[in-house]
């Protein structure tokens, strides 16, 4: 519940944020080669996400952020995800375009009975038809954990003595399949929304909730 | 050229980093949950119905028997090994962990229903029960409708019965329960918690997946559960295809245990507690109205793990109940 109460008011406040992954590839101006994003929706839990991405000069657009995102709770930092992003076009057909991400993640969690610290990784590709003020695409991606530490407390010592600590691998992974869009308010400034569906990789148990869905903010500066 | 070097040192050191580290797999056996009666032979067991059930008695086996049974689907009886003070009181009782439960033989989650537990319950029951001797029943929370499940199909065979806070003896009654437990604040820390989880480890095997439902237990005892716990309660291990599989099930096939159960003639005792707000007097009384001959009692200052959270209140009534019986 502090998250909301923090997150909220940037979130209102905020003129500067979006969903880098929701970048327009078609209203990407010259003079404004930074993004700042704000998100807030359900991915594996309700969560809230800031970003900065930096348009690099290559001879194809290529954007390079890093975000960050907490799920709610009454306890700060104890979850949270870090990733660092390369975004950019793979392929131009008139207003259709293939783009591409590719991150590197870490992940924190804690519970009373275990705290997780995990490495992995993130690929997605999106094809979209693009339109100077708006967007709409269809977006599909795997995350993999490669490698999650686990460190148990003593309630859950107490139920199993002989509970190893340390790095397991690979620990899950993630597809994800859904839409997504943007539109724009002004010239630097515009809304976004994904929203999707999460499958397991083979037979694994499928999530909780197999679903995700974000809204927000875009601005380029 | 420079960046390539560089490039090249830092996957080097990572590869250092990770390279040096003893690497474990989740689904190794013994690394995050504790060996089954398979992997390990010393662990007593029965074999029954085509399984084998981790299986414990205490007491002398010519006394009356009461057979208790473990809450969940999914749960063991550790929680409830205080009942094994009964033995002391002239009783022989009797614990299992249920099919895929505990320390109890894995299957896969297809093979759950609610009448494959039913037959394991009578399997038990015939596997201890000697000529002539009283038989009680003593079910914890799924274990209670379990109890009803078997004593709704053979409402002779028994000598006594308490139940401790059934979900309910139909699904009906039972999802009203459930929904009443669930936590409603979808900014609480508990439930992002439970799902926040799930893109850190994903599975399909029992080692794994028994492991991550033992963590999502670690949630039931957090602030503001409605169900009245205030500590974690023990357990040997989670039985996550026994749980997903009789879930699956009961949802596309909805049970009634009641058709019969009012032929169960001997009087029971139908206990709820205190503190668990999701329970509470109504839903005891609307859940027991299918027992022709039942007697309510509310513990005090427990929640739904009143056998473990509070002994103290819970063994006199049920002794004397027993005896009543005996």
């Amino acid at each position: 519940m502090k998250l909301l109460k923090i997150f909220l008011p940037i979130l209102f406040l905020s003129t500067i944020c979006a969903k880098a992954q929701n970048i327009n590839w078609n209203s990407i101006s010259s003079e404004n080669k930074n993004l700042s994003t704000l998100d807030f929706g359900y991915d594996f839990g309700l969560t809230s996400q800031i970003g900065f991405y930096k348009l690099i000069p290559k001879t194809k657009p290529f954007y390079l952020g890093i975000d960050v995102s907490a799920p709610m709770g009454n306890v700060i930092l104890d979850d949270f995800k870090l990733r660092i992003n390369g975004l950019f076009k793979v392929y131009q057909i008139n207003n259709y375009i293939l783009s591409a991400k590719v991150s590197t993640n870490f992940k924190r969690h804690e519970t009373e009975m275990v705290r997780m610290a995990s490495f992995g990784s993130e690929l997605s590709l999106k094809i979209g038809y693009y339109r100077p003020k708006w967007h709409v695409s269809t977006e599909f991606g795997h995350q993999k954990s490669i490698s999650t530490h686990l460190k148990h407390s003593s309630k859950i010592r107490a139920n199993y003595p002989d509970i190893k600590d340390g790095w397991y691998v690979p620990t899950g992974g993630n597809f994800h399949f859904g839409i997504s869009g943007s539109k724009s308010i002004n010239s630097t400034l515009a809304l976004s929304f994904k929203t999707g569906i999460i499958m397991t990789e083979l037979k694994d148990e499928k999530a909780t909730i197999p679903m995700y869905g974000q809204l927000g903010l875009i601005k380029q500066f | 050229m420079k960046r390539t070097i560089l490039y090249s040192f830092v996957l080097i050191a990572i590869n250092l980093i990770f390279g040096s580290c003893e690497k474990m797999e989740l689904s190794q056996n013994g690394n995050l949950v504790p060996l089954t009666v398979i992997e390990d032979t010393s662990i007593p067991s029965i074999a029954i119905n085509n399984t084998i059930l981790h299986s414990e008695t205490f007491g002398n086996p010519n006394d009356p028997m009461v057979l208790v049974i473990h809450g969940g689907p999914g749960a063991d009886y550790r929680s409830i090994l205080n009942c094994s003070q009964l033995s002391e009181d002239g009783f022989f009782v009797v614990f299992y962990d249920q099919r895929g439960c505990g320390l109890s033989k894995r299957h896969p989650k297809e093979i759950y229903n609610t009448q494959l537990m039913i037959d394991d319950l009578e399997a038990v029951i015939n596997y201890y029960k000697g000529q002539n001797q009283k038989v009680f029943l003593l079910g914890h929370s799924w274990g209670a409708m379990l109890a009803a499940g078997y004593l709704d199909q053979n409402p002779n065979f028994v000598d006594g019965a308490i139940f401790i806070e059934p979900g309910g003896f139909t699904w009906k009654d039972t999802k009203k329960y459930l929904e009443n437990t669930q936590p409603t604040d979808l900014f609480d820390e508990t439930l992002n918690d439970f799902v926040y989880q799930d893109q850190f480890i994903t599975g399909s095997d029992y080692n794994t997946l028994d492991y991550k439902f033992s963590l999502g237990s670690a949630n039931e005892a957090e602030s503001g559960n409605k169900t009245g716990l205030t500590e974690p309660t023990p357990y040997w291990r989670f039985g996550y295809h026994c749980r997903a599989g009789l879930m699956d099930h009961v949802i596309d096939n909805p049970f009634d245990f009641t058709s019969q159960l009012h032929q169960f003639q001997p009087k029971s005792l139908f206990i709820y507690s205190e503190l668990n707000k999701a329970y509470g007097k109504s839903h005891a009384e609307l859940v027991s109205s299918s027992l022709s001959n039942v007697e309510l009692v509310e513990i005090q200052n427990a929640g739904h793990e009143l056998i473990h959270s509070n002994w103290d209140a819970f063994y006199p009534v049920a002794l004397n109940y027993l005896n009543q019986l005996k």
